[in-house]
């Protein structure tokens, strides 16, 4: 077999953690290594944007009949893209988090962390049902180390849920449907129009198949199954921005999106009104943590449930079904991983310069990091919708597809949404900036350390060049989901 | 040449035993029986391809059957002859004359010799097509390994063999029972034989009584829900490479017995394999929520194997032939990992014992890290495609009860694995506590072959090939 260049992202991170783990390299070394893998995998990804994508590989007969493969299309690539442009940030800001804290156990901390992205951009090659659930697995494992990086108690409560939620439903739900598919249809492999389009199913089947793929997808955090992810912040902040906003969670939506596209098929799902029921928990969802995150008053909790919500959007989507809707959700992928990374490595620089956790504690603080807190806002108003955010497109999409499914209570649930946004994120900035007493006098000027900074700016800025720079996705993704722009 | 090689995975383990008892030097003969075990492995792998076809027959003094003792071995046994030998080989070699996890350390080569009594017991009741025979293996295997866990480290070692010993000679008691009543009712005692006539005056009183005793009785022996109480004190008690060692095949050769006696030869129908099925899933949650309740280390890992075991029997009982392929399947997830992990574990009792680990033994820590991801079932390991046969053979029963009994199996596992996990990765080695000395040395080999079969046995489909053709072997589709 020569070499395939889908091999490269899968096995390139899995062998530095690999050598991270074994040699044991000084740190400097160690983080400066992840650093330039990390922007030659983004690279690489870039690259497949322009130079168009390798073809497909088959990778083993694992079972009999079931071939693992490698195949790349438009989801996929957008996701693994996402994934590689903020791992190289996210290590940059990881160094100086971990130096700037203090942290211990340096080694096992990058090592995780290159495995993790190793196993997300798996799932996001992945050609077939299987693959994809390896890749699924692999990276709730390898996740589980950096959620109870402390080794307290708190963290092991906090890996207990973790891991209790993702595998059970992921072993109880996922699993048993992927089987299911398999014994219905017989393949596995990820086929335009949907797997089960052909395979006569009863609307009573489809959709308990449908919910059991939805829920066993436990790292979309629908509701009630969303518990591990307030759950996994007590890990680093690092963690919790790349993974916790970006990579695991982004693999549960991108998985939702793909199983409905690729495994069902919009056809099947509208004719047969199998999504309906998941439709109304999606939107439930949306808005009851929503709710959760205004209550809300440590920071990172707040985001958590932010997370939450903005995760049942893409579920939303997926199941309005229509195709400016599925598009909706699949730029929700890019924007909302920029906007929420730099949320959170604001919080993380706040932690690391100030030592504030709670969102009451902020009064006054904008002015002595003003570049922590401008960026805070510029993320917030992607989040909320607001151009020019690059979130604002995702709203806009979705409440077309909503409108071309009929489904005016969604839209309603999108505006409220947006209001419920705007009432929990924007005070953190407003209170950084206006609240407090007065300020008389010169403000001492006291930033976390360049390293988190510098990551901070650029995804802030980052979340705004896409909503300039959104063209090529659109193109892409409205190849598979079938809109004519 | 292929004739004699039939009875060489019974022969070699039986002749090498004295030899080693002779040879009398320990070092000499830890090697010797090593080898002999790895050997009686490797014929029954010489003999793969033959059997794929068709079952291969030994006659014992060219008496032909039903009248002489014959040996068969087909698509079914020849790989579980793989296993035992195998098994074998990698226990005893953790089983180092230095070792001082075993007791009477001045008479290692009587621990070798009964080592290979067993394994030639044990490969007895997997070759033989003689029903009275196994009986005679079945008692070989079991007396011998009272005396291998009666030699273990503790005081109460020697209890728990007699208790075992007591619960055991029940077993063999049933099984001689349930031969003879298939005895008074056919008049044979050579499986094929026996199947035939079973089946011209189909469930005769007496001949269905025979094989529900015989169901009994290697029930018992296989620690099959609810007759499985003496193998957490076994395994517990036991030195470890022995415990590593029932771990991996004992009962599981007891399963086979049953399969291949009580659903082929007695030809059980489907009332009663729905029983056996149902008794199995009750089994299926009584272990693993057992294992959730532990204290020991080797206790939880022997309710685990009290459910793990159950799925195999829940899989046979579908009575299909890819339940039969997912039991195989199962045979050899099990083994390897249950078995990786005893001897991975080696000495680590308590969970004590294994707190902190990462910060001191980073090897045995992956390695353990690795096998427990195979117990779970997670993707690529061995314990992955056991699970998916499993699945996917009760989904294509309809067995909708069976599949929520499974999934419901698998969370419950999640709890024991995390309990094993949690001490090694988590906790810190406060009272520097050294019960356990790194892995190293010869140790490592048979850890980091267990792991790399693990892998293997997931990565490619040959255990469900071989297992289709078992299925095949056992009467089930052609």
């Amino acid at each position: 077999m020569s070499f395939h260049p889908l091999l490269l992202p899968v096995l390139v991170p899995a062998l530095l953690a690999l050598f991270i783990a074994v040699a044991n390299p000084r740190a400097n070394i160690r983080e400066g290594l992840a650093v330039l893998i990390g922007i030659a995998n983004a690279a690489l990804w870039l690259s497949w944007w322009i130079n168009g994508v390798p073809p497909a590989l088959g990778l083993a007969e694992v079972l009999p009949g079931v071939e693992m493969r490698l195949e790349l299309e438009p989801l996929g690539l957008l996701f693994g893209t996402v994934a590689a442009v903020l791992w190289p940030i996210t290590t940059v800001y990881a160094a100086g988090y971990m130096r700037g804290n203090n942290e211990k156990n340096h080694k096992p901390f990058f090592a995780a962390f290159a495995a993790s992205i190793a196993g997300a951009q798996l799932i996001a090659l992945a050609g077939d049902l299987i693959t994809l659930f390896v890749g699924y697995e692999w990276l709730t494992l390898a996740t589980w180390p950096l959620v109870t990086h402390k080794r307290n108690a708190d963290a092991q409560r906090g890996g207990r849920v973790y891991l209790g939620f993702l595998l059970a439903t992921s072993l109880g739900l996922l699993l048993p449907a992927i089987v299911a598919t398999v014994v219905i249809t017989g393949r596995t492999e990820f086929i335009e129009g949907g797997l089960l389009s052909g395979s006569g199913l009863s609307a009573g089947v489809l959709m308990l198949l449908f919910a059991a793929y939805m829920f066993g997808t436990g790292k979309a955090a629908l509701m009630p199954i969303h518990y591990w992810l307030p759950a996994a912040m007590v890990a680093p902040t690092p963690v919790s921005a790349l993974l916790h906003a970006v990579a695991v969670v982004k693999a549960g939506v991108f998985i939702v999106l793909k199983i409905t596209i690729y495994v069902f098929g919009p056809e099947l799902l509208i004719r047969t009104g199998a999504a309906s029921p998941v439709l109304w928990v999606a939107a439930s969802s949306l808005i009851l943590a929503s709710v959760q995150a205004w209550r809300a008053d440590h920071i990172k909790q707040r985001l958590a449930y932010s997370t939450v919500s903005q995760l049942a959007y893409v579920s939303v989507a997926a199941c309005l079904l229509f195709p400016q809707a599925l598009l909706g959700g699949a730029i929700q992928i890019l924007a909302h991983a920029f906007g929420k990374i730099t949320l959170f490595f604001c919080a993380g620089a706040i932690y690391t310069a100030a030592h504030k956790q709670y969102v009451s504690e902020l009064d006054g603080l904008g002015w002595k990091m003003p570049f922590t807190f401008a960026a805070f806002l510029i993320a917030s108003f992607s989040i909320i919708g607001l151009p020019p955010g690059a979130g604002a497109w995702v709203k806009w999409y979705i409440a077309a597809g909503a409108i071309d499914a009929g489904q005016w209570a969604i839209l309603a649930v999108l505006a409220g949404s947006t209001l419920l946004n705007i009432g929990y994120l924007l005070p953190i900035p407003l209170r950084g900036f206006l609240g407090g007493a007065a300020n008389t006098g010169p403000v001492q000027r006291h930033e976390a350390p360049p390293a988190m900074v510098i990551p901070l700016l650029l995804t802030a800025a980052l979340s705004v060049f896409w909503f300039f720079a959104v063209g090529p996705v659109i193109s892409r993704v409205s190849s598979i989901t079938g809109v004519g722009l | 040449m292929l004739s004699s090689l039939i009875i060489a995975p019974v022969l070699i383990p039986l002749v090498a035993a004295p030899i080693v008892l002779l040879i009398g030097h320990a070092r000499v003969g830890w090697i010797f029986a090593c080898l002999a075990s790895f050997a009686s492995a490797v014929s029954a792998y010489l003999l793969l391809d033959d059997v794929a076809t068709s079952p291969v027959h030994y006659h014992f003094g060219n008496w032909p059957p039903p009248f002489g003792i014959e040996y068969v071995l087909d698509a079914l046994n020849t790989p579980l002859l793989m296993l035992t030998g195998t098994a074998a080989a990698l226990a005893l070699m953790t089983a180092t004359p230095a070792s001082t996890e075993e007791r009477f350390a001045e008479r290692r080569p009587v621990f070798y010799c009964l080592f290979l009594l067993c394994l030639s017991g044990l490969n007895g009741i997997l070759a033989t097509g003689d029903a009275f025979n196994v009986f005679v293996f079945l008692e070989i295997s079991s007396l011998t390994t009272y005396g291998l866990v009666a030699a273990g480290p503790r005081a109460g070692s020697a209890l728990a063999a007699f208790q075992y010993l007591v619960l055991g000679t029940l077993g063999g008691s049933f099984v001689l029972l349930g031969l003879g009543f298939w005895l008074q009712a056919t008049g044979s005692l050579n499986m094929a034989d026996i199947q035939l006539r079973l089946l011209e005056t189909p469930y005769g009183a007496v001949g269905l009584a025979g094989t529900l005793m015989l169901m009994l009785g290697f029930s018992l022996k296989a620690a099959s829900f609810p007759l499985h109480q003496w193998l957490p004190a076994v395994y517990t008690a036991a030195p470890w490479p022995v415990t590593a060692f029932l771990a991996a095949c004992a009962t599981k050769v007891a399963i086979y017995a049953m399969a291949r006696l009580a659903l082929q030869v007695g030809g059980l129908d489907e009332h009663g394999r729905a029983i056996l099925g149902f008794v199995a899933l009750i089994g299926i949650i009584w272990g693993a929520v057992a294992a959730c309740f532990q204290r020991d280390i080797r206790r939880m890992l022997a309710w685990s194997s009290v459910s793990q075991l159950a799925y195999i029997v829940f899989a046979f009982s579908l009575g299909t032939a890819a339940g039969v392929a997912a039991a195989m399947a199962q045979f050899f997830g099990h083994a390897v990992i249950k078995g990786g992990i005893f001897l991975t574990l080696g000495p680590a009792r308590t969970f004590d014992d294994i707190a902190g680990l990462r910060d001191r033994d980073f090897l045995r820590t992956a390695l353990l890290t690795l096998l427990t991801m195979g117990l779970l079932g997670v993707p690529l390991t061995a314990g992955f495609a056991a699970k998916w046969g499993l699945l996917s053979a009760t989904l294509a029963s309809d067995h909708v009860f069976g599949l929520g009994v499974l999934i419901i199996g698998s969370l419950i596992a999640v709890v024991y694995c995390l309990r094993l996990m949690e001490p090694i990765w988590l906790r810190h080695n406060d009272d520097d506590n050294h019960a356990v000395p790194a892995l190293r040395g010869i140790y490592v080999i048979p850890s980091l072959i267990t792991v790399l079969l693990m892998f293997w046995l997931g990565t490619s489909p040959w255990a469900a090939n071989m297992g289709r053709l078992a299925a095949v072997s056992l009467g089930y589709g052609a």
